[in-house]
């Protein structure tokens, strides 16, 4: 008897198994888009299921997602399918991944209707291969109600009353961490090492992603944490909590800018052309500050009343993008070096 | 007869066959495009490389140690004695493998952390200024999390074995006139021995490959694993060739361990399995004599389910508290209404419970050919348990490399479960063979006189002897793949997101309270799954 039933239990187990499996039949007659995307921006929380549908309503095409993981993987995976590829576009391709997509002759070269709307300084690639659609600033960004002084530049971080009051990422693994690399690159030359060997008493912990750094600094174990000068906006919009600030310093913040592009031989030209024209207009903009936590590229784009605690820098940084693909390995072994000897 | 041989075989080739397809090719592929003496030569005379090299084994060596000694004595509890809510225990410590590294560490985190409860409550009773508990970002709390894995881990592997020495063993020492201690020494240590190792083994293996864990709770880079190493060589800087280097260096130390896994689970399948009911020593029922017994359970279920309950405390918190007092509210447990957060539950548990029948089916399978054909049955398990050490990091890059000479890209639920199958064999073909290859042959022999028919005899006279067998590795495919993401990750369908990506994605959005609701479900549906399991296991079919 109780034999049978754990049989029958079973049996209705892989019938169910079966049936929810052949549910996933897709008509394949309309047009489609085949996208790569990193996993943020197709996650459920990010910016695909506000702006694919209106895509797909405005255009009568069927997006069809490949996710991937983070920028780079994806970027990895297109330049080894090339010459046979299936996807059209990538999006997510920041301005670190650009001398990588450019060495390798991935995307073709299109200027997108409505890129005038653009702030020519925003366009971080000049040969539009890479099309821009959002930005922000890394930031440190700090709990006001046990920072009262919080620091004006980098060389404040290094006072002792910050001793492991803050969290940063590994650069090796995590592009906020990369950024803040950067960042004390640009300002401080080759006197970078130097100044990690100073930071290093001030830093609790370093790492290894954003999601579990900042994880650590909501749950309250440090006041201070790198990551966007956007981050404070959520917690405004989200929680209606404005203890969470944000600082933009002296000698201004590295910036990380995101972009389209449209793969050599995409098998869907035209409807990737539709869909980075669609990048640059309002519906796709407007909905980045809540999705993707970023700011939109097009001029006079209506912000959410969240980002009046997300300032803008007047003094974006940037290392240009030869230079970072010549001395990636020397930074990340001099940077290593640095935070070991303490 | 010839059919149902046949039969057998074919069956007998699927399980190789996910094997090598979502294990072997993938890395085979990778090696091939990345391997080269050069890279070797780069990362051997590179000090760095060296140095996270013995760091790798030095923290493995330690967490192993550690999860040993604190675990022998809760097997010793499990298997001895009876209680009320033994079963529930057992269930509570299978949990943290489902758990995603990154909610781990949030949850110890949130308990020993700087603002964690404990430190919370020593400064409001003593107005100290400064968080009296110093554990974390150091060596101690690398140990701290990964005993917090592991000990479960130890326990679970040993208490059925020790539970499961025949009565017979000890009614001999004594009628020779052995004491408590003597038949310690002679009975019960050296039947543990083979378990003990195997435990140590796998657990070693686990703590050599930890990644998030090192990083964060450590604090500094100088505590970094060889897996940091290769996740900078192959996605930040794209140098494939020492990445490859590297990881062969690092699959090669955890084949040696593996071996030893497979050497001592092998040994084990040679020991009797007690006959009838009486076969094995009568657990007694706990009393307040056997408070030490009683101390260690306590101190078990808090060091084990403490993290846990405090990322459940925080899934009721409103928003980021920050030293005030965060409000409560239901509000992040309303949004299971949402598909978004109601459909990930549903796939996990589709997705595990296919994993949990194609698993058993196929274990059977292996496990009945490893009985009869005990020569090569040590290569067999190698072939399945080797999965076990391959950095997941190249493992990824193999599936990417692979689906790109594909020139098509697979998903589809079918091929997750494929791959969850495959990730779960090393522990289910564990499991089972331990019991199948103990069947009496001459139980077996009998129902042959008898007239019994194969399947008959399968069913009538082998899987009630391997029962026990089967419901472990029903535990231990449900917890593996209900806490899988790397797969789910990259090969589920579109829109087709499991329970541990939710949190990942939850947690990538800000949204971290609202990640611990999420991880509070997970967490107590695998309670319960494991508890229903459990139970079933002592119906007696």
């Amino acid at each position: 008897m109780k034999k049978s039933l754990v049989i029958i239990i079973c049996l209705i187990c892989t019938a169910l198994a079966f049936i929810s499996c052949n549910k996933e039949k897709a008509s394949a007659d309309a047009p489609v888009l085949v996208v790569y995307a990193t996993d943020s921006f197709l996650s459920e929380w990010g910016p695909a299921p506000v702006v694919f549908p209106l895509f797909e309503e405005k255009y009568g095409i069927k997006i069809e997602q490949r996710q991937g993981g983070n920028a780079g993987e994806i970027v990895n995976l297109a330049i080894m399918e090339k010459g046979k590829q299936s996807a059209d576009i990538i999006i997510g391709v920041d301005n670190n991944l650009l001398s990588t997509v450019l060495k390798n002759d991935l995307f073709i070269p299109y200027k997108p209707a409505g890129i005038e709307n653009v702030n020519p300084d925003l366009i971080f690639d000049k040969s539009y291969h890479v099309i821009p659609y959002n930005y922000s600033f890394f930031s440190l960004v700090y709990d006001s109600g046990k920072i009262k002084n919080p620091p004006k530049n980098l060389d404040d971080l290094l006072d002792s009353q910050y001793k492991k009051s803050l969290i940063v990422m590994d650069p090796r693994t995590s592009s906020p961490g990369l950024g803040f690399l950067m960042w004390t690159i640009k300002c401080k030359g080759d006197g970078y090492k130097d100044y990690w060997k100073k930071l290093m008493p001030n830093i609790l912990t370093v790492s290894e992603s954003w999601s579990s750094g900042y994880g650590l600094f909501t749950s309250g174990e440090a006041p201070m944490v790198i990551s966007y000068t956007t981050s404070p906006a959520y917690h405004v919009e989200y929680e209606k909590d404005e203890h969470i600030k944000t600082v933009l310093f002296e000698e201004g913040n590295y910036m990380q800018t995101e972009g389209v592009g449209i793969l050599k031989d995409a098998p869907h030209m035209d409807a990737a052309k539709k869909f980075v024209d669609f990048v640059l207009t309002t519906d796709f903009q407007k909905a980045l500050p809540l999705t993707n936590w970023m700011y939109p590229v097009v001029n006079g784009v209506p912000l959410p009343a969240s980002y009046s605690s997300a300032p803008i820098s007047e003094k974006p940084l940037l290392l240009d993008h030869d230079e970072i693909d010549k001395n990636l390995d020397k930074w990340l072994a001099g940077w290593l070096e640095s935070t070991l000897n303490k | 007869m010839r059919k149902n041989k046949l039969l057998l075989l074919l069956l007998f080739i699927v399980p190789f066959l996910l094997l090598a397809v979502f294990f072997y090719v993938p890395v085979i592929t990778v090696f091939i495009t990345g391997f080269s003496k050069d890279g070797l030569k780069a990362v051997l005379a590179d000090s760095y490389c060296r140095s996270i090299c013995l760091f790798s084994l030095k923290q493995g060596a330690l967490s192993t140690l550690l999860s040993a000694a604190i675990g022998f004595p809760g097997a010793y509890i499990l298997a001895r004695y009876s209680f009320r809510g033994k079963g529930f225990l057992k269930a509570l410590i299978t949990v943290p493998y489902v758990l995603p590294p990154i909610a781990a560490v949030l949850g110890i985190v949130l308990l020993i952390g700087n603002n964690g409860i404990i430190n919370r409550a020593l400064m409001a009773l003593s107005v100290a200024e400064q968080p009296p508990l110093q554990l974390l970002y150091s060596l101690k709390a690398i140990l701290i999390a990964h005993t917090f894995y592991n000990i479960p881990l130890f326990i679970r592997f040993v208490y059925p074995v020790w539970e499961n020495i025949p009565v017979s063993m000890y009614e001999a020492g004594k009628s020779l006139g052995a004491g408590r201690w003597r038949l310690f020494r002679t009975v019960t240590c050296p039947w543990l021995l083979c378990a003990f190792i195997a435990a140590c083994a796998l657990i070693f293996v686990l703590c050599f490959m930890s990644f998030s864990i090192v990083l964060v709770l450590g604090g500094n880079p100088q505590y970094s694993t060889m897996e940091v190493e290769i996740y900078k060589l192959a996605r930040t800087t794209s140098n494939i060739t020492k990445a490859c280097a590297l990881g062969g260096i690092e699959s090669l130390i955890t084949l040696l361990f593996i071996s030893l896994y497979t050497a001592a689970g092998h040994q084990q399948n040679s020991y009797p399995l007690p006959v009838g009911k009486h076969g094995t020593v009568p657990a007694k029922k706990l009393s307040m004599h056997h408070f030490p017994a009683i101390i260690y359970i306590a101190f078990l279920v808090i060091y084990v389910a403490m993290p846990m309950v405090t990322i459940a405390l925080n899934s009721f918190t409103g928003k980021s508290g920050w030293g005030k007092s965060g409000s409560f509210t239901l509000n992040w447990y309303k949004a299971f209404t949402q598909p978004n957060m109601y459909n990930p539950v549903l796939n996990t548990l589709f997705i595990a419970v296919s994993t949990v029948i194609c698993a058993i089916v196929l274990s059977i399978i292996i496990s009945a050919v490893i009985s009869r054909w005990p020569k090569g049955s040590f290569l067999i398990q190698i072939f399945f348990f080797a999965s076990l050490g391959i950095s997941s990091i190249l493992l990824s890059l193999g599936f990417m490399l692979t689906i790109s000479n594909l020139g098509f890209r697979p998903n589809g639920k079918l091929l997750l479960i494929a791959v969850h199958t495959a990730a779960v064999l090393p522990f289910t073909i564990k499991a089972i063979s331990l019991f199948y290859s103990r069947i009496n042959s001459r139980c077996i022999e009998c129902a042959q006189s008898l007239g019994a028919k194969p399947l008959r005899i399968l069913w009538t006279v082998k899987l009630p002897m391997i029962k026990n067998g089967i419901f472990t590795a029903g535990i231990f495919a449900f917890a593996v793949s209900a806490g899988e993401v790397n797969g789910a990750l990259m090969l589920a369908p579109e829109g087709f997101t499991t329970m541990p990506v939710a949190i990942y994605r939850l947690i990538g959005a800000y949204r971290f309270y609202q990640a611990c609701a999420m991880g509070t479900v997970l967490l107590l549906i695998c309670i319960a799954a494991f508890y229903a399991i459990d139970r079933l296991g002592e119906i007696n079919l």
